[in-house]
This record gives structure tokens, sequence and C-alpha cells, in this order.
């Protein structure tokens, strides 16, 4: 317990926490002061209809449908081929910005509602006409910027470990305490809560800004009991998720003696592993790390590929909690490795 | 209190930096670890702190195998290996009260250990901007803080100017004086000399030679002759074409002759016929130096 008490000392003593958090905070202050520029709490006005039908692609569609050209017209009617391919939303000329917008439509539905669609965006009542979302684009910011924060956990984890052997104090701590292992195994559990911790204040913070910024610029209709739990729910397993990236930065710094070697692995992988696995394993699509952790905190779903090459779909291969599952995979595989190593090494 | 026996270590790359050492240290007092670069020293006082693995051997600290137990006795030993090693961002007594905290030392014990090594008023400052003298001796405290009854320090004077290196040795003395067993090691013969109660001469992995300092310096006493002479590289190729054993002095401008006294005016002479002349000629003094240098080079031939 000392020793654990030690390590998160530490940690908080670190200037890079401080300044890192403190950047992160002030960009968020500068992207909610944006946001606070481009929105007003006014009332809409001129509001139109909530739907309109284009007759041009009425008429395309039952031509199409006569002539037996699309299949998947074939026994529809006119008002259902109106219905279904031709009607579309209008947006409104709303520009409050909507507390829901935090977390987006998709998430306050019920995630199982949403297996089945990429997108599905919700619709709200204003004054009796219903619109098909808000106008002012932030819907889902707080999981999206929960995925983008896993990059401050890989930096203060790589930093945290990667100091250790840059300043030989890993050293100085086996002369204290020579149980490898249970060094390790405490660096490892305050690294998470660390993460945890980091990424928990973090995302606080920044709900409150927009939640102000529903406030001031905006409105709280739609909001109900759910939305404060999945709010919650957001926030706590994006924290979940950070501590799974600080423990996995962690153990690549403690492999490689190095911080950079960390933050570029991850910061790389993040940046590249789309395209990576498009082009050379797209049978693994499913196991890609920051897609499963932003699966989790968004409580979406993680796609695999099936079909040849020429003829591939994307389908559902699982949900965010197997997501979870996967991620804490990706974090203990080279945790254990790095533990493994350590109490092997020789410190030199 | 210190107990290696049959230590080996080969690194990977093939090197054996330590081979079938034994080492036996049994009492209070400060006992010297002498040896040149690349000796084995450091190698041996990292297996002994388990931050290696042997490669063959036993190593003991108060009766403990080492390699599975050291935690057992660890809150009995202080050690520095090699150059300090801190958080450089963090002040000296950050970095100390970090290392306190994990066997719960209170920050009072902190600021005494600060005291003995003369940096309370710089307590503060952050690491990265000391000193290597006051790195080396925050080091100091850092083996200090636990109040061991065994200290091993691994080159403590390194990069010290002479009065740092004096309240080093001051220092050392003093804990040995308590009844501390203070384990250092050397490569710098006087310090050993004027620090060490006793002296275990180690070179290319092995154990050469150990004894009192006093005893082992005085091995080499009057076996050589020391002469002063401004050109010393002619000089000892006359005096080697003449046949005698010469070496380059500690000194500047001074070489070692192999000799005993009753040499002295054959040396004069040779040299003189060759115009050189020399400044002076005596013999040398009961050093560490010449033993050392002797031990080191012909590995035990005293």
């Amino acid at each position: 317990m000392r020793l654990f008490n030690v390590e998160l000392i530490r940690f908080w003593s670190r200037r890079i926490t401080w300044v890192t958090m403190a950047v992160v905070a002030a960009c968020m202050l500068f992207g909610v002061g944006i946001a606070f520029t481009q929105t007003s709490a006014d009332e809409p006005t001129g509001a139109g209809p909530r739907q309109t039908t284009n007759p041009d692609c009425v008429a395309d569609l039952t031509a199409a449908r006569d002539s037996g050209d699309d299949p998947e017209l074939a026994g529809l009617s006119d008002e259902e081929i109106a219905d279904r391919f031709c009607t579309f939303f209008e947006d409104s000329d709303d520009r409050r910005f909507f507390a829901t917008d935090i977390l987006g439509f998709g998430q306050v539905e019920d995630w199982s509602d949403s297996r089945e669609s990429e997108s599905q965006r919700g619709t709200i009542r204003v004054e009796g006409v219903q619109y098909e979302a808000p106008n002012f684009g932030l819907e889902g910011i707080l999981p999206g910027i929960g995925v983008f924060l896993l990059i401050v956990a890989v930096v203060l984890g790589g930093s945290y470990v990667g100091a250790e052997y840059r300043s030989g104090t890993v050293e100085n701590l086996l002369l204290w305490e020579p149980r490898r292992g249970r060094v390790l195994v405490t660096k490892n559990v305050a690294g998470f809560l660390s993460g945890f911790t980091v990424q928990t204040v973090l995302l606080v913070f920044f709900a409150a800004l927009l939640l102000a910024l529903a406030q001031f610029r905006g409105t709280f209709q739609g909001v109900d009991g759910r939305f404060w739990l999945d709010l919650v729910g957001v926030i706590i397993r994006a924290a979940l998720m950070a501590g799974c990236f600080f423990v996995l930065a962690m153990a690549i710094a403690g492999l490689a003696k190095n911080t950079t070697a960390a933050v570029v692995a991850l910061l790389g992988w993040f940046v590249v592993s789309n395209i990576l696995i498009e082009l050379l394993v797209p049978q693994v699509r499913q196991f890609e790390l920051f897609s499963n952790a932003g699966a989790f905190i968004g409580l979406g779903d993680v796609g695999r590929y099936v079909g040849s090459d020429s003829n591939r779909a994307l389908v559902l291969s699982h949900g965010p909690w197997l997501g979870a599952v996967v991620t804490a995979i990706w974090a203990l595989l080279p945790a254990g490795l790095a533990l493994g190593l350590f109490v092997r090494r020789d410190v030199t | 209190m210190i107990d290696v026996r049959g230590l080996r270590k080969a690194y990977r790359n093939g090197v054996v930096a330590v081979d079938d050492l034994d080492i036996t240290i049994d009492g209070a007092g400060v006992h010297g670890f002498l040896g040149p670069n690349g000796s084995g020293k450091t190698t041996t006082i990292r297996c002994l702190l388990g931050l290696i693995r042997p490669s063959a051997g036993e190593v003991r600290i108060h009766g403990v195998d080492t390699t599975s137990s050291l935690h057992s006795v660890i809150d009995r030993v202080g050690a520095l290996v090699e150059t300090p090693k801190f958080f450089p961002n963090f002040g000296g007594r950050k970095n100390l009260r970090l290392l306190a905290g994990v066997t719960g030392i209170p920050d009072t014990r902190v600021d005494e250990c600060l005291e003995i090594v003369g940096l309370s008023d710089r307590g503060k400052d952050r690491f990265g901007t000391y000193s290597l003298g006051m790195k080396q001796r925050l080091a100091v405290a850092a083996t200090l803080l636990k109040d061991p009854d065994l200290i091993v320090l691994d080159e403590p004077a390194n990069g010290l100017d002479p009065a740092g290196i004096v309240e080093i040795r001051q220092l050392i003395r003093s804990l040995g004086e308590q009844g501390k067993t203070i384990f250092v090691s050397s490569h710098q013969l006087g310090e050993v000399q004027q620090t060490c109660d006793e002296v275990m001469i180690i070179s290319k992995g092995r154990l050469v030679r150990r004894g009192p300092v006093a005893e082992i310096a005085s091995l080499g006493a009057g076996q050589d002759q020391v002469v002063s002479i401004p050109n010393v590289p002619d000089a000892m190729a006359v005096l080697q074409q003449a046949g005698f054993t010469v070496r380059p002095g500690m000194e500047p401008e001074t070489l070692l002759v192999q000799t005993d006294p009753a040499s002295a005016a054959a040396i004069t002479k040779t040299l003189a016929d060759a115009g050189h002349y020399l400044r002076g000629l005596r013999s040398s003094e009961a050093s560490l130096e010449s033993v050392f240098l002797e031990l080191t080079r012909g590995e035990g031939s005293l």
C-alpha cells in the first residue's frame, strides 16, 4: 500500500501530468468558446414542416419499379416509394445547442436499436414541429472526445514508465523494494487508476462546459433521467478505457525502456491502423484496439469483414462489452510480457 | 554480513565480468573494494543488491540469499550504485520523500539526512539543477535514510571536487566509526588508502588481494625508485636499454624503476651518461598505488 501511495504521489507530482491536463482543458475551453460564438439561445423561427417529398425522386423510382430495373422496388406502391425513398427531413434554422447533443441522439436511444444501422439520427420536436436533429453539429461529442483523449492516457502512461528508465530511478526503487513483481503490479494498478482519474476529470470538465453551453446558448429540451445516466456512463466507460490505455502504454515503455516507443507505437497505430488492416489483414478488423475501445465508450458495435477482397462486406462482429474485453486483453498481454521481462531482466 | 561465494557473471555478449569471486565481510568498519575500471566492481555490487542475476555462485547479505529473499533484509541495507539516479524535475527533498515513503520512513528523517550531507538549504531545488557533487551527496543521503547497518557505496567520490571528496571521506569514516559496515568500491587509490580499514583488490573479475590497508600498502614499500626527470620517454628508453624495469609514475615527469635503493647510483650514472640529469631520486613510500598497479597488471604476483 505504501508503494501504491508513492506511485500515486509521484504521478500527481509530475509536471507533465498537470501541463497535459491544462493544455487539454484549454483546448476544450477554446472549442466550447467557438461553439459559444456559433450558437444562440433564441427560439427557432421559420421552421419548415417536418418532411418534404421530392416528386422527381418519386417519378424516377416508380419508373424504375415499372420497368423492373430495380427488384427492390417491386411490389411497392407509389406512396410506399415516396415514403421510404423520397421523403427527406428538413433542417431547421435552430441555432440552439441542445444538451442532448453531448451524447448524440444515437446514444440516447437504446443501443440495441442502433445495431442494424450505422447511423440512427434522432428527431426532436420543437413547438409541435419535428426536426431531424438540432442544427449545431456537436452530436456525440463526449464519446468522441473520450476516444480521442485515450491519447492523453498513452502519453502520460508511456512517460510515467519511460521517465523511470531515462532517469534510472527504477534501479533506486529496486534498492528499496526488490520484489519486482510487486513493484510492477503496483505500478500498473496505480497507472490504471491514474489514467482513469485523468480521463474522468477531463471529461467531467468538458461535459460541464457543454452543459453550460446548453444552459446559456441552448436548451435542455429532450433531457431526461436517461440522459444523465448515459452521460455518467460515457464518462465512466471512457475512464475505464483510459486506464487500459495507460497500462498498455506503460507496458510498451517498459519493454522498450523508452517513452517515445510507447507514444509513437500507439499514436502511429491510432493513425494508420485502419489503413493497414484494410490493406493487409482485413480479417482481423474486429480486434483493432481503438475500434473496440471506441465501441465500448459509445456503446456502439464493432464490425468485421466477410467475403473476398473483391466482394467484401462489413457486418456486425460484436457489441460494446466484448469490445471492452478485447481492449483489456490488448492492455494485459503486453503488461504480462513486460512483467515477465522486468522480473528476469538485469538492471544495468 | 556480506558473503559472496564463487560469484560468476557472464553477460550475453560473452563478457565474463566476475569470475569465481569470494568475498566475506563480517564486521563494522570501512571495507574498500578496489579495482581498475572494468574489473567487475560494479557488477559484483549489482549482484549483491539483486539488480542483476549471477550466472553462478551465492550472494548473501545478513545470511539471506539476495537472489531470492533480499526483501527481508533490504531495510538494513543502504546503497548507491554508480551515478545518482533521481527524478530531475523533482526537488531533492521530494525525491528522498518518495523513497522514504516506500518503507514508511517519516519526513523528519529525510530532513535529518539532508542535514547530514549539507543539502538542507537546497532540498527544494530541482535535482536536475544540482551540481555533480550535490547529486552525489543526495545519493549518499538516500543511502542513510533507512539508518542501515550495511552501506554499499559504488564510487561515491565520482565527480566530486576536492572539497566534496574530503566531505564524503569524512562522512564514510564517521559512519564506519559509528559501528556501521561500509562496503565502498573505488578506483581511486588515495580514497581507499585514506578511508578504508581493509581493502579487497579485484582485477579482471577476480579477487587478487585482501587485507588491512596498511599491510597491503607495505607490500610495495621501497620496491620502486621514483625518478623525477623532465624527459620521461627518453629517460625510460635509456634505463630500459640498461636493463632496468621501468614504468611511468603517477605524478607528472616521474618514472618508477623497479629495483632496490642500492641501485640508486647506477640509475643516476646511466641517465647522466646519456645526457639526462635527474631532478630527484627517492625510494617509493608505502603506497597502495604501487601494490595496486603491480597486482592489477600481474594479477597477484606480489
